[in-house]
């Protein structure tokens, strides 16, 4: 999961920073949930793949 | 967002919520077990210990400093210093907020106590003022140095 949203997000070229500034949390908490030190709540995962216009299960489904 | 009035008392950002609720919880279970055991304890051994005044004052302090102290050192409370320029801008930031707040604290101390008229009188306002800024500005820097620290382990690779 953490992978796939740090790519995610560097794809859309983005920093940490940007990306939390957008979906209303601090830059630690997207490093928190790209590191796996953190489980978002739905409403944060769904701003993220908004914001990275991909699915949630682009972006945390496990396989 | 859940609804509560504790709303108004935390951070937008939701793992910085979650994390205090859970201090302030922590705070309140470990309360009621001491208080619990002080009910036993004063019952069983029948003694007469039984200062409201002073295990209110005991229980108000505790939850706040509880929480206080698990948020400083959480390294929760400067989430974008990353970079050591940052950390030193900060840092002296944090001497001017310690110095300014120090300020505010020796004025109401001055307006309550009074103008001294002897060299007692002023260290009775001056001792508390630097202990006030020394305590603020390592509290301060405990949690600047620990949200550094975290910052970086977060940092894109």
């Amino acid at each position: 999961m953490r992978n796939k949203l740090k790519i995610a997000r560097v794809e859309k070229g983005l920093t940490q920073a940007q990306l939390a500034s957008r979906v209303g949390a601090t830059r630690q908490t997207i490093g928190l949930i790209e590191k796996g030190k953190y489980n978002p709540s739905l409403q944060l995962c769904i701003n993220i793949a908004k914001e990275l216009e991909k699915t949630l299960d682009d972006l945390f489904w496990e396989e | 967002m859940i609804k509560s009035f504790l709303n108004f008392l935390l951070p937008d950002d939701e793992y910085k919520r979650i994390r205090i609720v859970y201090f302030i919880a922590e705070a309140a279970v470990i309360l009621a077990v001491v208080l619990l055991l002080y009910t036993l304890f004063t019952s069983w051994l029948d003694l007469q210990s039984r200062n409201g005044f002073v295990i209110a004052v005991f229980s108000f302090f505790f939850i706040m400093m509880y929480t206080f102290i698990r948020y400083i050192f959480s390294g929760m409370e400067h989430t974008n210093v990353v970079s050591r320029e940052q950390f030193v801008k900060k840092r002296i930031r944090i001497l001017g907020n310690a110095l300014g707040v120090g300020l505010v604290f020796f004025v109401l101390n001055l307006i309550f106590e009074g103008i001294p008229s002897n060299r007692e009188e002023a260290m009775d306002i001056i001792g508390p003022t630097i202990f006030f800024i020394v305590f603020y500005l390592l509290f301060d820097y405990i949690s600047l140095k620990r949200s550094y620290k975290k910052n970086k382990e977060l940092l894109d690779d």
